[in-house]
């Protein structure tokens, strides 16, 4: 396995299920990425602002995503192949 | 203290188990976590996987490497680690407020009056259990006991994924079998000179004469060691809100390489005192005790402690001083592998006006800088002669001692 970090911005699809953030999808270079997991999700305190981090799954790598509620903004901080 | 009952829960592999959790890739694989992927990464913890290959926490990613050659080490987020282990505690304060945080991946809960209202001890924990599991995919081992000794020392029996009950009455049953070591607070040392007294085991220990143990090692720890030989231990489950007052805050660093090179191993200090003068204001803390630890590439060392005087808390007027302090070392030729620093002898929320301007100028400057990282994030604003030295603040792993501050909230 081998970690590459990305650290980009991209757009992403999300349900809000019972005060819940599940990303369902996300779209980066242009092409989309279906997530069929999210494995695992955490936050975490950047200044004042609470960062939420999800681990999440398609069908050949894992990605980490986050998303940043006070800018309203997505992005693609590292994938594991 | 008769009759209560206490559970101790302890996850799994607990940073390994996260970073599998995360990455259903690396599940039942032997891998590692640790703060970096470069020789001198040292194994903070490991996979049972890795454990049954013989990889240990300390060790050298390179050691790790070649016992293990498909080891696969993973760069530690402490962030992941350190929520996980908070929601654990909201979930353990539904059943009890008594939680003691022992450590991120451990913590007492003191349920004797609460757990009939949840079906009995049993059906408590193995609730617990499960809502752990549901939740993050991860396992733990409960241990049930009449005390916290009882109780920790019945999860070490089972692991992973246990779940065991010890009473009073089995202590003459199962001590007789259990090495010393496995006792909370009896480390290497310790373990050492017991031998030396023919104690191995916890049998032996409870067998051993009391005025004995007293007569090497003193009263206070001499009793304990009696007490914890016979499986009693009266602590009570000490939740974060009765907690005392911090002794003494600090930080280490295991540098990514060896170094001799004195201006990087300054800027380290730096960095390491900024952070520990930081942490000091936060909770208002000063201290006048400043300690000093350095160990060389060859695994010596040099460690001194030195009374300042003043009580401070600004971490370039603890960098000036740990040079001095530093100044006596003899570390000609060798090269630095780990660094720490901390401040003991704290006071609390004092805040004496300085007659000097200088000094009252330059508390508003760090007030400023705290407000500043406060609301945009660690170092926003930093001492230029830190912007080119990371320590890696992704990666760092955090003590127990350091952690159970950060969660008492």
């Amino acid at each position: 396995m081998s970690t590459s970090n990305i650290d980009k911005p991209i757009q992403v699809g999300a349900a809000f299920k019972g005060g819940i953030i599940v990303p369902k999808w996300f779209i980066w270079e242009g092409r989309r990425y279906d997530i069929k997991q999210v494995n695992l999700a955490w936050q975490k305190a950047e200044g004042a602002v609470l960062i939420h981090y999800f681990s999440v799954s398609d069908d050949l790598n894992s990605y980490e995503i986050s998303f940043d509620p006070k800018g309203m903004t997505w992005r693609l901080n590292k994938t594991d192949a | 203290m008769s009759n209560r009952t206490i559970l101790h829960v302890d996850m799994n592999a607990f940073f390994a188990a996260v970073e599998q959790a995360a990455n259903p890739v690396l599940k039942g694989k032997p891998i590692a976590v640790g703060g970096g992927i470069g020789k001198a990464t040292v194994v903070a913890a490991c996979s049972y996987e890795a454990k049954a290959l013989g990889v240990k926490n300390g060790m050298s990613a390179w050691e790790a490497k070649k016992l293990c050659p498909t080891l696969q080490v993973v760069i530690g987020d402490m962030s992941k680690y350190i929520y996980i282990s908070k929601e654990m505690v909201e979930i353990f304060n539904d059943y009890t407020d008594l939680v003691e945080v022992f450590s991120i991946d451990e913590a007492f809960l003191d349920v004797t009056l609460t757990h009939e209202r949840f079906g009995g001890r049993i059906k408590l924990a193995v609730d617990i259990k499960k809502r752990i599991f549901d939740r993050f995919k991860l396992t733990c081992t409960v241990g049930i006991g009449p005390n916290k000794l009882l109780a920790k020392l019945a999860g070490e029996l089972r692991k992973p994924d246990g779940l065991i009950v010890l009473e009073h009455e089995d202590v003459p049953k199962v001590f007789g079998s259990i090495p010393v070591r496995e006792l909370c607070g009896v480390g290497a040392k310790l373990e050492e000179y017991l031998g030396e007294m023919g104690v191995k085991t916890c049998g032996d220990l409870g067998r051993y004469p009391a005025w004995k143990l007293v007569k090497r090692f003193g009263p206070a720890l001499g009793e304990h060691l009696h007490n914890m030989g016979q499986g009693k231990d009266n602590s009570p489950v000490m939740p974060c809100y009765r907690e005392p007052d911090a002794k003494s805050m600090g930080h280490g660093y295991t540098l990514p390489r060896n170094t001799k090179n004195w201006d990087e191993i300054k800027s380290y200090l730096l960095q390491l005192c900024e952070q520990t003068g930081r942490r000091l204001r936060r909770h208002g803390y000063r201290g006048k005790v400043l300690s000093v630890y350095i160990r060389f590439g060859d695994f010596g060392g040099f460690s001194r402690q030195k009374d300042i005087v003043d009580f401070i808390d600004d971490g370039y007027e603890i960098y000036e001083r740990a040079l001095k302090i530093l100044d006596e070392m003899d570390w000609t030729g060798k090269s630095v592998r780990f660094i720490g620093v901390s401040l003991s002898s704290l006071i609390k929320d004092i805040d004496q006006v300085s007659l000097i301007e200088k000094e009252e100028t330059n508390k508003k400057v760090l007030k400023a800088m705290d407000e500043i990282n406060d609301k945009f994030g660690e170092a926003t604003v930093t001492r230029a002669s830190l912007l080119k030295t990371e320590l890696h603040e992704k990666v760092g792993m955090v003590s127990p001692r350091v952690y159970k501050k950060q969660v008492s909230f």
